[in-house]
């Protein structure tokens, strides 16, 4: 009962529960060095995803870095689960939350892909039978069942990062942590990887990516961009990406589409700005060339 | 006849011949590239890329078929090897983690040291290799290692022109950069080709580098190089690019499906040309 109310609540938007909460996280390597993030407050709800911006030095791995415990807070409270991050907690946390980095090389470490996904469950000790399962349906959800016996080396880039996600789904965390997963993968490799995180995106899975590719971030719910180690935008990828100007200024790119509203606005012509898709932009221009869309001083 | 810089004939190779894991990595593949050329190359992952670039300066012996350099075979008794590599220089990917001398100076010397070249001659390269790539002088005596990400992005790639190659080739030079490191990288490497008329060889995943950088593109798809034409033609072929699984900038896709649709647009591969075209079709009242 007591969860059907929750949940009616959360439905109707009055109740939000926050799976990860910042407030005041400041972090530095070391005493009396430059903090790389300063005081940042962050809420996300479970099951967002979440997209995180920032050029490089901006402090977005390191934020990722904290939601597993592998940074630790110098100062400022994290909660991740109702956990609270600290050295006390870790196992516990990198149970709630999985992490995959950028290179897919480096996180493989078994020469068969089941064996591969398998690794972290044995680990655990997990019963035989329900590791099995869990493999199986870990390497389906990510298209890579008929690989399960094929050897992990000669995978290419996007199936080895599919690997390494099953290795961390089969762990079934709450929140998914994917800091560049596509930075070193082909345009198939990124498209597959994305299709992934999609999928679980529908599944209700929480799930957080740090991401220098900008098409990535206008498929999240949300947009989150740091600059100099604390969040200088956070809202819908519309919302963000119309700050184009600002973007730019911080070292950072909007979608293609975007840059086309922001030059046709330049040249005269009265478009929406808030344009991410290709589906969007080509309606736009649908219009503009059946002259429906006005000039500036007309 | 005057001979082309680089000249592929026939070029195969395969990996573990005569084992049931053969496969040819390149596959007769020929072109012609001359003298101060911006080329770029895409192809999925496993289509032969590095493979065809590791053979044109001789690092990968092709199991048939030809390299020339200025119309010499690469491979022909008496050819020196060794000059080769000083004059394709190749900037793998993640060149970063090659850097090993104590500073910055001292790491970028490693090729014209090789080259024996007098101590005045290298500390000048050194300088120009530097200010192409956009390192600060200041740079100079500090370790590579306190450099950040694109810093020794940079002085990697300083090092490979501090030999003046004739051709640079670079593999994913962008890769995981944020979009102002790779935007800069990209400059400084179209100024340095502009500058000293070399020919540079990008490959590179992201077409929207591609686009705004090469005067031509070579396609490789399952080992075979399919297309080497102008950027505008190759960009054309969207559909064909699309079912090699490779991408295409999203404003060209954005053009294609106009053009689908009936509208008269051509085919553009840079936003600015898009907006032009727009802005112009559109023709604003008087």
């Amino acid at each position: 009962m007591a969860e059907l109310i929750v949940l009616i609540l959360k439905e109707k938007g009055i109740l939000t529960l926050n799976i990860i909460e910042a407030k005041g996280l400041t972090f530095q390597y070391e005493e009396n060095s430059e903090p790389v993030l300063k005081q940042v407050d962050l809420e996300i709800c479970e099951g967002e995803f979440v997209a995180v911006l920032g050029h490089n030095g901006s402090g977005k791995s390191t934020l990722a870095k904290h939601l597993n415990g592998i940074c630790l807070p110098t100062s400022g409270k994290l909660t991740v689960a109702g956990i609270s991050v600290c050295e006390e907690n870790l196992s516990q946390l990198r149970r709630t939350v999985g992490m995959v980095f950028q290179n897919p090389d480096n996180q493989l470490v078994t020469t068969i892909v089941a064996e591969d996904v398998a690794f972290a469950l044995e680990n655990t000790g997990v019963p035989y039978e329900e590791m099995h399962q869990r493999v199986a349906e870990a390497l389906r959800i990510v298209g890579m069942e008929s690989f399960a016996s094929h050897a992990t080396h000669q995978l290419s880039g996007g199936q080895k990062q599919r690997v390494a996600i099953a290795g961390v789904i089969a762990m079934q965390p709450r929140i998914l942590v994917l800091d560049e997963p596509t930075a070193m993968l082909d345009p198939r490799g990124r498209q597959e990887v994305m299709a992934v995180i999609r999928r679980f995106r529908e599944q209700g899975m929480t799930i957080v990516l740090i991401t220098h590719f900008m098409d990535e971030a206008a498929q999240a719910d949300r947009v989150v961009v740091m600059d100099d180690g604390d969040i200088v935008l956070d809202g819908s990828p519309h919302y963000v990406f119309q700050n184009a100007g600002y973007l730019w200024s911080i070292g950072l790119d909007v979608p293609q589409s975007t840059d086309l509203m922001f030059r046709l606005r330049a040249g005269g012509l009265k478009v929406p700005l808030a344009v991410l898709t290709e589906e969007e932009c080509v309606s736009v221009v649908e219009d503009i060339l059946n002259g429906k869309v006005a000039w500036e001083d007309e | 006849m005057s001979e082309a810089l680089l000249r592929a004939s026939c070029l195969t190779h395969v990996y573990s011949a005569g084992t049931p894991f053969e496969k040819a990595a390149v596959a007769d593949v020929s072109f012609e590239i001359g003298d101060n050329e911006f080329i770029g190359v895409i192809g999925h992952t496993g289509s032969g890329k590095s493979t065809l670039i590791q053979s044109l300066n001789g690092l990968l012996k092709p199991s048939s078929g030809q390299i020339f350099y200025q119309g010499q075979d690469i491979w022909k008794k008496g050819f020196s090897q060794r000059e080769l590599r000083f004059r394709v220089g190749l900037v793998f990917q993640y060149p970063e983690y090659q850097l090993f001398e104590e500073t910055v100076e001292k790491d970028i010397a490693f090729g014209p040291k090789n080259m024996g070249l007098s101590e005045e001659e290298i500390r000048q390269r050194v300088e120009e290799a530097m200010y192409f790539v956009g390192l600060p002088d200041r740079f100079r005596t500090r370790s590579p290692f306190e450099l950040s990400g694109g810093q020794k992005r940079r002085a990697a790639i300083a090092g490979i022109m501090a030999m003046r190659p004739k051709v640079l080739i670079l593999d994913e030079p962008t890769a995981g950069l944020d979009p102002r490191g790779c935007h800069e990288i990209l400059s400084r490497i179209r100024e340095y080709q502009q500058t000293e008329k070399i020919t540079v060889i990008l490959v590179s995943h992201s077409m929207e580098d591609i686009c705004a950088n090469a005067q031509k593109v070579m396609v490789l798809h399952q080992a075979h190089l399919v297309m080497f034409a102008p950027t505008e033609e190759v960009f054309a072929r969207a559909g064909e690019l699309s079912e090699m699984g490779l991408s295409v900038p999203q404003i060209t896709r954005v053009f294609l499906t106009l053009s689908q649709k009936g509208y008269d647009l051509s085919s553009v591969f840079s936003v600015a040309r898009a907006a032009d075209e727009i802005l112009r079709k559109a023709g604003r009242p008087q």
